[in-house]
C-alpha cells in the first residue's frame, strides 16, 4: 500500500451560496490498494469533498493530484476518465433505461466504444466475477436499491474505476447485505483499487478500513491508522469536545389510550401499477411510539402515502378516531387531526421560495387550528404561531420572512416537526424525520417525537435507521415486500428484527 | 460557463439572501428592451426613425393617452387572471377565446335579445368562467394539456364567431352586425374603472383568502400543497373560472364601450388582447395588482403601432416590439438571482503549478 | 367515383401532413430531451417569411432553405440562451417568442414584396413531402431508438440529476438539440412555401401549423412513427376541408363545423388519448407533460 498516493486532494475548499463552508482547506492522499474510511456526522462536509474528487462539484480553490498529475474536472465524466467512480448514497441511473443501457450512456461519454451488446456482456461477466448478481436487461425501476447499487458498483468496474468512493452504501441495505458490501470493499482493494468509504458509523469502518479520516465541520480533523483506531478515539474526533451519544433513549413512561388509527386488510398499488402494500393491519393508540421497520423500497412510502391520503389504497379500510377516511383526500385527514412528516423536506414538506410564515400557513391548511377564518387568512395569526414555532424549536433562521430554504436541513426540519407538534395532532406520521440531520437535531426531533406521544398522540416513525427505532418506540413492526412479517413490544430482539426484514 | 480570451465567465447562484431587486433589474430591462426593439425598427419600411417617431407620437402626447384606454382595460381583463393562472402552474391560453365568447355572449344579450347592460356583461362573464372551466376541467379530469386545448378552444370561439356575424347576426355583408342602440353602449373610462376594481378585487383575493395560499403552493410545491389538505383540482378550477370570469367581461365591456358591434375576425390574430394579456402577466412578475401597470404599458406601446400603420409598419411588429421587450425584462430580472464571476485562468494555472 | 375521391385525398394530405409533421418531429426531439418549444409557432413564422424573403431575392430554393435555417436558428439560439444560461422559465420563454417570430416573421415576409419565388409542381410537391417526411420519420428513429445518441437525448428527458451523473453534458446535448429542430423547423417552412402556397408568402398563411404540431407530438405519443402518423391523418383532415365545395356561403352552419373541424379533432383526440395512456398504464416518457 506504501508508494506514490493514486490520488491527492491538496487545501480543496468549497463554500455553497449562503456562506456555509462546506470543505475547509482539506487535504488527503488516497494510496492504491487502500480501504480508506472517511467518517463525519451528517453535515459534516464529507459528501461535498467525494463529489469534487468525482466531478460533480468544483472546488473554490485548491488542487486535485490524480497519479502525481494535476486534474481539473468540470464534469463527472472527467473523473471517470481519470479512474475515479462514485457510488452515490441514493442510487443514480435513470429510471426508465436498463442495466446495460445505463453503462452503454456512461461509457460513450467517457470515451469508450461500446455497443449495447457489449455493455449487456460486460454487466453479466462483472456481475459473476465480484458476486454481485445484476440483471443487465432489467429496468433500473424495477430494482431494489440493494441491487441498483450494485449496478453501480458493476458500472464503475466496468469503466474502470481504480478509485471507488462509496458514499454511505449501507443505508438502503440489510445487515447481511452490509457485510457482503463490506467484504468485496476488502477484496477491490486486494487487487489494487482505492476504495473510499463515507459513512457515519463507526462498525462500518473499524475493521474494514486501512486508515479512517475524520471530518468535522468542514474540516479534516485526523487520519488515525486502521490498527489504533479504537471508538473512543473517532468519537472524540468526530464530535470534539461534545458528549459522545450515549445509550438508548429512555422516554418518559407512557400509558397507550384509546386506538386513534386502524388499518385494516390494506392494499396499495405503487407508482408502476404493482402490489406495494399487501394485506397490512395494524392499530395504533394514542400515547405510544410505533416504528415502522424495513428496508427501503418494500411499501413504506406507499403505506405513508395512503396513510397521508396522497395515494388511494385499491382494498381495505383506514378508520383515524372512528372516522373512515381510506376514500377520502388529505383534507379529511388533517381535518382529523393528522399531522405529517413526509420524507423530503423542499417540495414534500415545504414550499420553496417562501417565507417560514406562508409555510405554516399551508401546513396548517386543513387543520381545524389554522390561521384561517372561513376562507379568510388571518396572516397575523400565522405569524405569531410561527414565531412561537421557531422560539420553541430553536430554529436558526434569517427570518421569519425569509424563504425557506435559506436556513440549513438541520434547521428546516426543526421547524417542520415544530409546525406539525404546533398542530396538537391526534395522530403524527413522520417518514424518515431524522434523514441527513447532524447529531443534535436528530436527538431533538426524537425527543419532540417521544414528548409527542407523552402528551398523546398516537405517532407513526417510519425509518431506515434501526437504532433509532429501537431507541424511541414502543412497538416496532417490520416491512418485508409490502407486507408486516413482525411485530412486538419492548424489550426488543435486534436479530430477530433484522432477519425479519431480510427474509426472503 | 464561458471561455472568453483568457477569462472564464460563469453565472454563480446567489443565496437567497444576497439576491438583487427584481425591480431594479426588471426596470434595466424595460431600457434595454426599449431599445432593443426601436433598433429592431431597421428592419421596417419605416426604419428606426420612423420606429421612433411614431413611438415618440404617442407617449410623448399625453393628449392622445386617453386611446390607450380600451386597449388597457381589454388587456388587463386578460392579464390579471392569467398572472393568477401562472401562479398555479395552469399554463393557459384561453383567454383570448373567453374575451370574444365574452362578445358574441354580451352582443346576443343585448343586441338580439334587448336585456339591460348589466344583464350582457354578467352574461359575458359566465360565458367567459364556462369556458375556462371547460379548460380547467379537462386537464384535472383526463390530463389534456391545458396550453394546447385553450388554444384551440381560441379557433373554435372564433369560427362561431365568424358563422354568427355573416349568417344569423349579418346586418347585410358577410362582415358585421348592426351596432347595438347607444342605451346599451358605455364609455371606455367606465370600463377601464370597472376592470381596475375587479383586478384589485382579484389582488385581495389573493391575498388574504385561501385562494393565495392554495395557488401559490400548488404552483411551487404541488406535493407539499396536497399532502397538507390543499386540492389541486378545485386551486385549478378556482383559478380558471376567475380567469375566464374577468376575460369574458373584458370582452363584453370592450364590445359595449369600443366596438358597439361584432366583426368577423382572422382566427388566428382575432381580437389580440387576449394574446397580449399573456405578456402582460409575465411582464408583471405574474403578481395580480401589477398587471394594471404592464397592461397599461402594453397598451400604450400598442397604441404608439398604430401609429405605424401610417408608416407601413405591418401590425405584427407591434408584437414583436412587445415580445422583446418582455423577453429583456424578464431576463434581467431572471438575472437578479445570480452573480457574474470572471476568473483570469491564467491565474488558476499558476496555483495549479 | 369513391374510389378517386380516397386516393385525391390521400395524395393531397401528403403536403400538409409533411409540414406538421416535420416540424412535430423536430419538438419531439426537444420534449424527448426533456424541454417544451412552445415558440415552435413562432420559429415557423420567421422561417417562412425569411424563406420567402431570400427566395425571392435570389431566385434560389437552395438560399430560401438556408435563409430559413438561419431564422429558425436565431429564435432558437434566444430560446437556449434564455432557458439554458439565465434559467428563465421555458414556458414565458416560448410564448413570447411566437410573438417575436410571428412579429419578425411578417417583417421578413414583407420584403418578399408578395412576389412568387420558386416553388415545386402539384405532382413534384407531393413526392417531395413524401420523401422528406418518410427520411425525416426514419432518421428520427434510428437515432432516438437504434443509438447510443438517442440514450444522450432520452436521459435528459428522463431524469436529468441521472444523466449528469452518467457524465452527460446536459447544454451541449440540448444545443444539439434545438439545431436538429431548426434544421427541421426550416425544412416544413420552406416546404410550406414551395408546395403550399405556390412560392408565395402570404401574411399568416402558415399560422396556427406551430400549435397543431405541438398536438402531433403528443398525440404520437413522443413516438417518430407515432408522430408521422398522427400529421398524416390531420393532413387528411385538412385536405377533406379543402375539398368542400366552396360554394356554400361562409354563414352557413356546415362551414363552421369545417372551420373548426381540426381544432376539435385536436382536444378530441387528446381527451381520448390521454383516457387510452391511462388505461393502459403508459407514461409520457416526457418528464414535462408528466401531471
Amino acid at each position: 500500500m506504501a508508494g506514490e498516493p493514486l490520488v491527492e486532494a491538496e487545501c480543496v475548499t468549497k463554500t455553497y451560496p449562503g456562506g456555509v463552508v462546506a470543505n475547509d482547506c482539506v487535504s488527503l492522499s488516497i494510496f492504491p490498494g487502500e480501504v480508506l474510511g472517511l467518517l463525519g456526522e451528517n453535515g459534516a462536509g464529507k459528501t461535498t469533498f467525494v463529489s469534487i474528487l468525482a466531478g460533480i462539484l468544483q472546488p473554490d480553490s485548491g488542487v486535485i493530484r490524480v497519479h502525481g498529475r494535476p486534474a481539473r474536472f468540470s464534469s463527472p465524466r472527467d473523473a471517470v476518465r481519470a479512474g475515479i467512480a462514485l457510488v452515490p448514497q441514493n442510487p443514480m441511473l435513470v429510471e426508465a433505461f436498463t442495466v446495460a443501457e445505463n453503462l452503454l450512456l456512461a461509457a460513450r461519454l467517457a470515451g469508450r466504444r461500446l455497443t449495447l451488446s457489449g455493455a449487456r456482456r460486460l454487466v453479466a461477466s462483472l456481475s459473476e466475477r465480484y458476486g454481485l448478481p445484476v440483471d443487465p436487461d432489467a429496468r433500473v425501476w424495477r430494482l431494489s436499491m440493494g441491487e441498483r447499487q450494485r449496478a453501480e458498483i458493476v458500472k464503475a468496474l466496468a469503466l474502470g474505476a481504480e478509485l471507488l468512493l462509496l458514499d454511505e452504501p449501507t443505508t438502503h441495505l440489510s445487515p447481511p447485505e452490509a457485510r457482503s458490501l463490506l467484504r468485496l470493499v476488502r477484496r477491490l482493494a486486494s487487487e489494487g483499487r482505492s476504495v473510499v468509504l463515507i459513512t457515519h458509523r463507526l462498525g462500518e469502518v473499524l475493521g474494514v478500513a486501512d486508515r479512517i479520516a475524520v471530518m468535522r465541520s468542514g474540516r479534516l480533523v485526523g487520519v488515525v491508522g486502521g490498527r489504533e483506531a479504537t471508538r473512543e478515539k473517532l468519537l472524540a474526533l468526530m464530535f470534539g469536545e461534545r458528549l459522545a451519544p450515549g445509550g438508548a433513549e429512555a422516554g418518559p413512561e407512557r400509558r397507550p389510550g384509546p386506538a386513534v388509527l386502524e388499518v385494516r386488510d390494506l392494499w396499495v398499488r405503487g407508482e408502476h401499477g404493482e402490489w406495494s402494500v399487501r394485506g397490512v393491519s395494524f392499530e395504533l393508540r394514542g400515547g405510544e411510539v410505533v416504528g415502522v421497520a424495513g428496508v427501503a423500497g418494500n411499501g413504506q412510502r406507499e403505506l405513508v402515502e395512503a396513510l397521508v391520503g396522497l395515494r388511494r389504497p385499491q382494498r381495505g379500510s383506514i378508520r383515524i378516531a372512528g372516522v373512515e377516511v381510506a376514500g377520502s383526500g388529505p383534507a379529511a385527514r388533517g381535518r382529523l387531526g393528522v399531522a405529517v412528516v413526509p420524507e423530503q423536506r423542499l417540495g414534500w414538506a415545504l414550499v420553496p421560495g417562501k417565507s417560514i410564515v406562508f409555510n405554516t400557513a399551508v401546513g396548517f391548511y386543513a387543520s381545524p387550528r389554522g390561521p384561517y377564518r372561513g376562507a379568510v387568512v388571518d396572516w397575523g395569526e400565522a405569524r405569531r404561531v410561527s414565531r412561537e414555532i421557531v422560539e420553541r424549536m430553536a430554529v436558526k433562521t434569517p427570518g421569519l420572512d425569509a424563504p425557506v430554504e435559506a436556513m440549513s436541513g438541520g434547521n428546516m426540519q426543526r421547524y417542520i416537526v415544530g409546525r406539525e407538534l404546533a398542530k396538537e395532532p391526534r395522530l403524527l406520521l413522520a417518514m424518515n424525520p431524522t434523514s441527513g440531520l447532524d447529531y443534535n437535531a436528530s436527538k431533538m426531533v426524537d425527543r419532540m417525537l417521544v414528548e409527542a406521544a407523552a402528551g398523546g398522540a398516537a405517532v407513526l416513525v417510519v425509518s431506515e435507521d434501526l437504532e433509532e427505532l429501537l431507541s424511541i418506540s414502543d412497538r416496532i413492526m417490520v416491512m418485508n415486500k409490502g407486507r408486516l412479517v413482525y411485530e412486538a413490544g419492548r424489550p426488543f430482539d435486534p436479530e430477530k428484527i433484522a432477519s425479519a426484514m431480510v427474509e426472503e | 460557463m464561458a471561455r472568453i480570451a483568457s477569462l472564464e465567465v460563469r453565472l454563480v447562484e446567489r443565496g437567497p439572501a444576497e439576491r438583487g431587486n427584481p425591480l431594479v433589474y426588471g426596470l434595466a430591462g424595460l431600457v434595454v428592451g426599449f431599445l432593443a426593439s426601436i433598433a429592431l425598427g431597421a428592419l421596417t419600411p419605416a426604419g428606426v426613425g420612423g420606429t421612433l417617431g411614431a413611438l415618440a407620437s404617442v407617449i410623448g402626447d399625453p393628449g392622445k393617452w386617453p386611446d390607450a384606454l380600451p386597449y388597457f382595460f381589454a388587456i388587463a381583463s386578460s392579464a390579471a387572471g392569467l398572472a393568477l393562472a401562472y401562479r398555479s402552474g395552469f399554463i393557459t391560453i384561453g383567454a383570448e377565446g373567453q374575451m370574444v365568447a365574452g362578445m358574441v355572449a354580451a352582443y346576443w344579450a343585448l343586441g338580439v335579445a334587448g336585456a339591460p347592460l348589466a344583464a350582457g356583461l354578467a352574461l359575458a362573464a359566465l360565458t367567459g368562467a364556462a369556458l375556462g372551466a371547460l379548460v380547467a376541467a379537462l386537464r384535472v379530469y383526463l390530463l389534456v394539456n391545458e396550453t394546447l386545448s385553450s388554444l384551440m378552444l381560441n379557433y373554435i370561439v372564433v369560427s362561431v364567431l365568424n358563422y354568427l356575424v355573416g349568417g344569423p347576426w349579418s346586418a347585410g355583408g358577410f362582415t358585421k352586425t348592426a351596432l347595438l342602440p347607444p342605451e346599451r353602449t358605455m364609455t371606455p373610462g367606465v370600463a377601464a374603472l370597472l376592470v381596475t376594481a375587479l383586478v384589485v378585487a382579484y389582488e385581495m383575493l389573493y391575498r388574504y383568502t385561501r385562494l393565495g395560499v392554495a395557488v401559490d403552493s400548488i404552483g411551487l410545491a404541488r406535493r407539499a400543497a396536497e399532502t397538507y389538505g390543499v386540492s389541486f383540482a378545485r386551486t385549478i378550477i378556482a383559478v380558471a373560472v376567475l380567469s375566464g370570469l374577468l376575460a369574458g367581461l373584458g370582452g363584453g365591456l370592450y364590445l359595449a364601450a369600443v366596438q358597439q358591434q361584432l366583426t368577423s375576425l382572422n382566427t388566428f390574430q382575432s381580437l389580440g388582447y387576449g394574446y397580449m394579456g399573456i405578456l402582460a402577466a409575465w411582464l408583471a412578475g405574474n403578481v395580480v395588482v401589477a398587471t394594471l401597470a404592464s397592461s397599461l404599458l402594453l397598451a400604450v406601446l400598442y397604441l404608439a403601432s398604430t401609429a405605424f400603420q401610417i408608416s407601413r409598419v405591418p401590425w405584427s411588429f407591434a408584437l414583436a416590439l412587445q415580445a422583446v421587450i418582455v423577453l429583456s425584462v424578464v431576463s434581467f430580472v431572471t438575472l437578479s438571482r445570480y452573480r457574474v464571476v470572471v476568473r483570469r485562468l491564467a491565474m488558476r494555472k499558476a496555483a495549479e503549478g | 367515383m369513391a374510389a378517386v375521391n380516397m386516393s385525391a385525398l390521400a395524395l393531397q394530405a401528403l403536403v400538409p401532413a409533411a409540414v406538421l409533421g416535420l416540424a412535430a418531429l423536430g419538438e419531439l426531439l426537444v420534449e424527448r430531451s426533456g424541454r417544451i418549444n412552445l415558440g415552435l409557432e413562432g420559429m415557423l413564422h420567421i422561417s417562412y417569411g425569411a424563406a420567402a424573403a431570400a427566395a425571392v431575392a435570389s431566385g434560389s430554393a437552395i438560399l430560401g432553405y438556408l435563409a430559413a435555417l438561419a431564422a429558425a436558428l436565431l429564435l432558437a439560439a434566444v430560446y437556449y440562451v434564455t432557458v439554458e444560461v439565465l434559467r428563465v422559465n421555458q414556458v414565458v420563454v416560448g410564448l413570447v417568442l411566437v410573438f417575436l417570430g410571428s412579429g419578425l416573421g411578417v417583417i421578413l415576409g414583407v420584403m418578399s414584396g408578395g412576389a412568387a419565388g420558386p416553388s415545386l409542381p402539384v405532382g413534384e410537391a407531393r413526392l417531395a413531402a413524401a420523401l422528406l417526411l418518410a427520411a425525416a420519420t426514419l432518421a428520427t428513429y434510428l437515432v432516438l431508438q437504434r443509438s447510443w445518441i438517442g440514450y444522450l437525448v432520452k436521459s435528459l428527458g428522463e431524469d436529468e440529476k441521472a444523466a449528469r451523473m452518467l457524465g452527460v453534458n446536459p447544454r451541449v446535448t440540448r444545443a444539439a438539440v434545438l439545431a436538429a429542430q431548426s434544421a427541421l423547423v426550416a425544412l416544413a417552412a420552406t416546404l410550406f412555401l414551395y408546395a403550399y402556397t405556390g412560392g408565395r408568402w402570404t401574411a399568416g398563411r402558415i399560422t396556427g401549423q406551430g400549435w397543431l404540431a405541438l398536438g402531433m407530438v403528443i398525440l404520437g405519443f413522443w413516438h417518430p412513427l407515432g408522430v408521422a402518423v398522427a400529421s398524416y391523418l390531420l393532413g387528411l383532415l385538412y385536405s377533406v376541408q379543402s375539398l368542400l365545395p366552396s360554394l356554400l356561403p361562409p354563414g352557413a352552419l356546415y362551414a363552421v363545423l369545417a372551420d373548426s373541424a381540426p381544432y376539435v379533432a385536436v382536444i378530441v383526440a387528446m381527451a381520448v388519448a390521454s383516457v387510452v395512456y391511462r388505461k393502459t398504464g403508459h407514461r409520457p416518457p416526457a418528464s414535462i407533460w408528466r401531471a
